[in-house]
């Protein structure tokens, strides 16, 4: 038997080295998930699917293939994406670790157990970086490729940065739920059910209440509008946009591209489309306020999983 | 090390003690040095690049005892090590303890498995009800409760010189004859059958049969229990 080198009294490492072992830890198991890996390869599939089947369908019907070389700033990751990449990344990340009972022996080692959610909160943010620039950075090949060369391809990082803000107040659902229940099927349902609640009421309540302002407040989606982007002599050119967290992406887009326009907001008919018009706002104040509310919930949502950790009880 | 450690399944064994190494604060020169000794220490050479999702569970026992010794501590503190182990891993997991013992390190071990306990620790303390009963020597345990280590050896050609010889022996309280069968009473809890064997063989006895009488562990733990309980064995 060799002999297991005595240290005696180790000084304590930096609270730096610590929290690295845990990002180290947390993202080792992040890219090794199956589901995880399944995500990324399905959302290649579908953004291979978006690059090319408008061509093969325009061939198809005999019509020309024209390029577009807006392709990569107008196409964000939608809702759906950002929901399923924070369930695929974290729904174990807290409530697997007591699930497996793998919490027992991190726990012996010296660090904290705010340590611990902070490192996994962390290995998220560079799991979902990751996977988004790779994704973004296929969409851009792909689209100079397939539809020519891009504009505007400086805005990318913008639309990578609010892909992220937009999958981390999913994150701060899922990991609440999973920190609370302890239970990663919990976690994922329960925040599923929440994003279909909320995917079905708030286009229904926003017919009815004329795009009442506090949809803007909730996570997701929320009003629909018009931003005015130019005019020339004979017409103006609108552009649909939508307020809430999911669409923070498209409009740092939009507000780079157009800083000083106004959203107009019509009041919608769901037999005869929008009519009047309801109110104004500059998409300025529609950036900021939904940079706001989602990070107001992520914090939110994190400290409530944070005190939920911190107190959660380890049976073995 | 807690009983039936549970380790994350998608780190490969080496892995996780890296990791572990990272938040003790090792170097990775420590590490590197560290690692490598303590796999091969518990019988992981060789399969520490597989997942420890792969690994069996005695496997993972001793990858936990590694783990537990990472930092070279002076103290480690194993619940239950042999707990859900096939005869095999008990007895891997029995030999790497003792292992560990003769390199210095201190090891308290919590079970319930009492033969494993005598086999394994020089120290006992048996707790019962939350109250310690008796904390000593191994060996002051069972004289104290049981009396003394008795072997009983058949001899054939049994003579008085090979009596006297016996008698003679330092370990050797008493000596008393039933028979072609001696009894020879210990005062250690060391096995030292091969003395008595020379011994024996040496002054012109042919031995049939050996045995040890002696109450075991588990057999004194009965008597305390019944002795705290008022006579009444639970």
């Amino acid at each position: 038997m060799s002999s297991v080198k005595r240290k005696g009294v180790r000084t304590n490492p930096s609270w730096k080295t610590r929290f690295w072992a845990v990002v180290r830890y947390e993202l080792l198991w992040n890219i090794r998930k199956k589901k995880f890996l399944g995500m990324a390869i399905f959302m290649f599939v579908i953004v291979t699917l978006g690059l090319v089947l408008p061509m093969i369908l325009s061939n198809a019907v005999g019509q020309s293939f024209s390029q577009n070389p807006d392709f990569v700033v107008s196409s964000n990751p939608g809702a759906l994406v950002f929901f399923l990449f924070a369930i695929v990344t974290v729904m174990n990340s807290i409530s697997g670790e007591f699930e497996s009972g793998t919490i027992v022996p991190l726990l012996t080692k010296p660090v904290s157990r705010t340590m611990v959610f902070l490192g996994k909160l962390f290995a998220a943010f560079i799991t979902l970086l990751l996977v988004y620039a790779v994704l973004f950075a296929y969409t851009t090949i792909g689209a100079t490729i397939v539809y020519g060369p891009q504009n505007n391809l400086q805005l990318v990082p913008l639309s990578l940065l609010g892909s992220i803000l937009a999958t981390f107040l999913w994150i701060g659902i899922v990991l609440a739920i999973g920190s609370l229940s302890k239970s990663s099927l919990i976690a994922a349902l329960g925040t599923f059910c929440i994003f279909i609640a909320l995917l079905i009421s708030v286009p229904i309540v926003s017919v009815f209440s004329d795009q009442a302002w506090v949809l803007s407040y909730v996570p997701g989606s929320g009003v629909t509008g018009t931003l005015y982007t130019s005019q020339n002599q004979t017409m103006t050119i609108g552009k649909s946009i939508s307020t809430g967290t999911d669409n923070i992406a498209a409009n740092l887009v939009n507000y780079a591209l157009y800083p000083s326009s106004n959203v107009t907001f019509y009041k919608r008919n769901p037999f005869l489309g929008e009519s009047a018009v309801l109110y104004v706002e500059p998409l300025s104040l529609i950036l900021l306020r939904s940079i706001a509310v989602a990070l107001t919930y992520i914090i939110a949502f994190s400290l409530i999983s944070w005190y939920a950790f911190k107190r959660a009880q380890i049976l073995e | 090390m807690s009983e039936l450690p549970k380790f994350p399944k998608y780190l490969k064994g080496w892995e996780l003690l890296d990791i572990y190494g990272r938040m003790y604060g090792m170097t990775e020169q420590e590490r590197k040095e560290q690692i490598p000794k303590l796999l091969g220490m518990v019988g992981l050479k060789g399969r520490e690049r597989d997942f420890i999702g792969k690994y069996s569970k005695g496997m993972q026992q001793r990858l936990g005892i590694a783990q537990a010794l990472l930092n070279g501590p002076e103290l480690v503190v194993l619940d239950e090590p042999s707990l859900g182990l096939d005869p095999v891993g008990m007895v891997e997991v029995r030999e790497l303890v003792k292992g560990i013992a003769k390199e210095g390190v201190t090891v308290f071990i919590s079970s319930h498995l009492l033969f494993e306990v005598e086999q394994i620790c020089s120290h006992v303390t048996i707790i019962h009800r939350g109250v310690s009963l008796v904390s000593d020597t191994l060996q002051n345990v069972s004289s104290k409760f049981s009396g003394p280590t008795v072997l009983l050896v058949e001899v054939a050609k049994l003579s008085d010189a090979t009596i006297q010889k016996v008698k003679e022996l330092p370990f050797v309280s008493n000596v008393s004859e039933d028979g072609n069968t001696l009894i020879i009473e210990l005062k250690t809890r060391d096995d030292v059958r091969s003395q008595i064997s020379q011994e024996i063989t040496n002054s012109g006895g042919v031995i049939v049969s050996m045995s040890l009488k002696g109450q075991s562990l588990e057999e004194v733990f009965m008597q305390l229990i019944a002795k705290s309980n008022g006579g009444k064995a639970e």
